[in-house]
């Protein structure tokens, strides 16, 4: 199980990158951008197939064990506070945007 | 009386001069037939088309979706002061001459949407689509406590009190049941009417999948909890 969770970690991390490569070629990201997804998942990787460094870190950090039901836990809340925050931004921008082209749409229509 | 038809088009040109021309000039109870083509970001010739057959033409800057393109055809007949606003679909699937029976319920003042539906005779509508309809019923019902037999027919009239009062946010697909949902919230009588489909190639191979029905509940929850007033 945990040998499946690396490699679904892998190939996942190889997707993302290669995604963003491409959109990199293709001039639809910018260079910092394409650098900033491919160090963040390499170093999901590197959690993933070593989660102990990270987990030991938090522990020597917080000066005492962290039990690993309680890493898993909050590291659901953040992930949940981050999608529920793009998700709000994303709704807010395609309103505006409807509104925006609404608005241009129907300028010349006239009775 | 005025009648606004609102067609949202994209990438239609292989229909969209056709569905125009099938217009009927003359119906009755109305005064002005308005045809509105919303061009909702097209990258063939679809704007060019419709400007030489319709008066009117609204064009979306960039692709939204059907719901962006119905609700600027709709702020469109409000603004030119239509009575009656009928939507069609540009892909051709709709007969224009049942326009008359959609819009003789709002005119004889019994109905503010009627709805055309499709599933009072379903020959030739492929199985899948059937059972898309249906789920998608379904779903209207469990969000919006409100059945229709078809509600994601494309072809429905809606009189200016419904104009006025429905509050659309859909961008895609979810509109159709967001219409029926705003109508029911707003205490406006739904009616259905039967309409005929002509289901070619072309039209088959437009609409929505049902493999989208996944994204249109989850638009129409985050809608329905978006937390309108009753």
């Amino acid at each position: 199980m945990i040998i499946f969770t690396k490699i679904f970690a892998i190939l996942l991390a190889l997707t993302v990158i290669t995604k963003t490569f491409y959109d990199y070629k293709k001039k639809r990201e910018i260079l910092s951008t394409f650098a900033f997804w491919t160090i963040a998942w390499v170093l999901i990787v590197y959690v993933a197939l070593k989660p102990t460094l990270f987990y030991n870190l938090l522990s020597s950090m917080a000066n005492e064990n962290i039990g690993i039901g309680t890493f898993v836990g909050v590291a659901f809340i953040f992930l949940f506070y981050i999608t529920y925050r793009v998700y709000i931004k994303a709704n807010r921008l395609e309103r505006q945007i409807k509104d925006i082209v609404m608005r241009i749409g129907i300028k010349d229509i006239e009775d | 009386m005025k009648l606004a038809i609102i067609i949202p088009a994209f990438n239609e040109e292989g229909s969209i001069e056709k569905v125009l021309k099938s217009i009927p000039k003359k119906l009755k109870g109305v005064d002005k037939v308005l045809p509105i083509v919303i061009d909702d970001g097209s990258i063939d010739n679809t704007y060019e088309l419709a400007k030489n057959g319709s008066h009117y033409v609204a064009m979306h800057v960039i692709n939204l979706g059907l719901g962006a393109a119905l609700c600027t055809g709709f702020a469109a007949a409000r603004k030119i002061n239509c009575d009656i606003a009928v939507t069609l679909d540009g892909d051709g699937q709709h007969n224009p001459e049942d326009i008359q029976n959609l819009i003789d319920p709002i005119i004889n003042k019994k109905a503010d949407v009627v709805i055309g539906t499709r599933m009072t005779d379903t020959k030739g509508m492929p199985p899948i689509k059937i059972f898309g309809n249906w789920m998608m019923n379904v779903m209207t019902l469990l969000i919006f406590r409100k059945w229709s037999s078809d509600t994601q027919s494309g072809m429905r009239a809606l009189s200016k009190l419904a104009l006025q009062k429905l509050d659309l946010h859909s961008v895609g697909y979810e509109i159709s049941s967001e219409i029926i949902g705003e109508a029911h919230r707003n205490r406006l009588r739904i009616k259905e009417v039967p309409i005929e489909t002509i289901y070619t190639d072309y039209s088959n191979a437009k609409g929505q999948s049902v493999i989208n029905a996944v994204n249109i509940f989850t638009r129409l929850l985050t809608i329905k909890m978006s937390g309108k007033k009753k």
